[in-house]
């Protein structure tokens, strides 16, 4: 049923990672992310999966909702892998079959690569699983406002962010709502070629367009009359502030990326290049 | 004869996760060729649930839903069929509105079902408009420079051009103000006389179920609490008041009256039969109204 989509779900907790700053958790996931681009030997990565594998447990997110956010990539991981694997040169063959040669570096490679897309996704999803979508975008809110500087309109920004996170269930139910209806008058969006598909995707499409507008409209009247003029002189309900547990956790991501650099230096690196 | 049945229909919302609701449970219902049913229940009931069943938009967790006789989810491919049979207009209709003109919104349901002559398919969506109450002029429109009330009744041609043998409304004329509500009613009624269709009604309204229902259906919980001809159904003014429903004001009133000691009969529901009553009364003509109810 198109309710599973679970993009941006967000499930409510009291773990550490729970009550981690948004705006630490964002900065941290970034390191992560650009550290697991570094580790280039068994060891760095092993210790990066390692991390990785004990916040997903303290998440206290059931795992099986890390693997629905992976089942969207397999593809993707397998497709690189594989493609890599056939096409980077080596010297030391494992496998060899007509036309076909498989080097061991490209085994290597391709096991990264492959390691390197699920922990971002991994991470990400993490993110998203632990921290409120208010809290999200008062976070890049404030990790943005540096930008405005540059005039940037971050909070406008941050703004348009919150309302179209917040109206992805309602879409969700209206679009729902709307294809019942056009089934009801004989719609047919099961069979038929991918034309006829796309063509059946109109008396759908055009109503949800409109109600959108409608909702849109109805929201802005709806925050002109609490007086909302924008983010200047704005103040929070909720400020966010830094606390012990937040130090605690840069210091231990902290302490990955100077281990991954570390054990990088131990053994010589696994990748091509 | 019955044209639709069902069999201890039973549906849940969410099956196999924390949400898992019932919302129907051992339903059992005959609809007879060319009733007019009303359906009422408060929120939550199963209403919106059973009608969704009967045409095929949901399927049933466990029980039967017969069409003329026949299982409806016999052949799960052929399910669209059904659909054409049994007419649904869901609430607030208007939102479904797509096409350029009201013309060819109208004839979206008959091309699906497979009209194909252009005369043909004019008749149909003219006849159509005409039971709506769409004046000939509203047809080369865009649907979306409608009144409210005409988008509504577009919405409901749209639904009727399929020339369903079962007509099912939810809630026609909620957000309608009062002209535009009985303009409705008053549609569907002439519908159904003109066309021998069944009609189920879904309402809030107490007033309109008395108005136009041969048969009240009372939902409760996700189970049928009463089914019976309308004026059996409110003589059960408080099992109706306990489950969230209440008898039509007119019947209130005359419920009152009892209870301050006037000797009127209380199985009065619609405005016309009212004033007959209250006229008896006042000419001091008690004896007269032992007559049957209209």
């Amino acid at each position: 049923m198109i309710s599973d989509i679970t993009i941006g779900q967000f499930m409510p907790g009291k773990s550490f990672i729970h009550k981690l700053d948004p705006r630490m958790k964002i900065i941290l996931m970034t390191a992560v992310i650009v550290f697991v681009f570094l580790a280039k030997n068994l060891m760095s990565m092993g210790a990066m999966v390692g991390f990785v594998i004990l916040s997903m447990l303290i998440s206290r997110i059931p795992l099986r909702m890390y693997f629905k956010g992976l089942k969207a990539i397999w593809f993707l991981v397998f497709f690189t892998a594989a493609l890599n694997m056939l096409y980077i040169k080596g010297e030391h063959v494992v496998f060899e079959y007509k036309s076909v040669t498989i080097y061991e570096e490209a085994l290597w490679q391709s096991g990264f690569i492959a390691v390197r897309l699920i922990v971002i996704v991994i991470i990400s999803s993490m993110l998203t699983y632990t921290t409120s979508p208010t809290d999200l975008t008062a976070a890049i809110e404030r990790l943005l406002a540096p930008f405005k500087l540059f005039r940037l309109p971050v909070h406008e920004l941050a703004m348009m962010m919150t309302i179209a996170l917040r109206f992805i269930p309602t879409l969700l139910e209206e679009t729902e709502k709307i294809m019942n209806a056009q089934k009801a008058r004989g719609a047919d969006m099961e069979s038929g070629g991918i034309i006829r598909r796309a063509k059946a995707l109109i008396p759908i499409l055009i109503p949800l367009f409109i109600s959108s507008f409608r909702r849109a409209f109805d929201l802005a009247t709806a925050m002109d009359c609490r007086c909302y003029t924008g983010g200047k002189g704005r103040t929070r309900l909720n400020v966010l502030r830094y606390r012990f547990r937040d130090v605690f956790a840069f210091l231990l991501v902290g302490g990955l990326c100077y281990g991954i650099i570390y054990l990088n230096s131990l053994a010589p690196s696994l990748l091509v290049r | 004869m019955a044209i639709i049945e069902t069999h201890d229909l039973r549906f849940v919302y969410g099956k196999g996760t924390p949400f898992e609701k019932v919302a129907l449970d051992g339903v059992n219902i005959s609809i007879n060729e060319g009733e007019f049913i009303g359906v009422i229940g408060h929120t939550g009931s199963g209403k919106s649930t059973l009608v969704q069943l009967l045409n095929g938009l949901l399927r049933p967790e466990s029980g039967k839903i017969l069409l003329n006789g026949n299982d409806i989810w016999a052949k799960p491919k052929k399910i669209r069929s059904v659909r054409f049979e049994v007419g649904l207009v869901f609430q607030y209709p208007e939102y479904q509105l797509f096409e350029e003109t009201v013309y060819k919104d109208i004839a979206f349901g008959p091309t699906n079902k497979g009209v194909k002559k252009k005369d043909e398919l004019d008749e149909i969506v003219r006849t159509a408009a005409q039971f709506a109450g769409l004046k000939e002029s509203l047809l080369e429109k865009s649907p979306f420079d409608l009144s409210g009330g005409e988008k509504r009744r577009a919405a409901i041609a749209g639904v009727i051009a399929m020339q369903p043998k079962v007509l099912i409304l939810d809630e026609p004329t909620a957000g309608l103000d009062p002209k535009g509500r009985d303009r409705i009613l008053d549609r569907i009624r002439t519908y159904r006389e003109k066309t021998g269709s069944t009609v189920l009604l879904v309402s809030h309204s107490m007033e309109d179920i008395a108005r136009v229902a041969d048969r009240v259906l009372v939902m409760n919980h996700g189970k049928v609490e009463m089914f019976d001809e309308t004026k059996n159904i409110f003589k059960h003014g408080e099992r109706l008041a306990q489950i969230g429903l209440r008898v039509p004001q007119i019947t209130q009133v005359f419920l009152e009256m009892k209870r301050m000691g006037a000797d009127v009969r209380t199985d009065v529901y619609t405005m016309e039969f009212a004033k007959g009553v209250a006229l008896d009364y006042l000419s001091g003509g008690e004896k007269k109204q032992g007559g049957e109810a209209e």
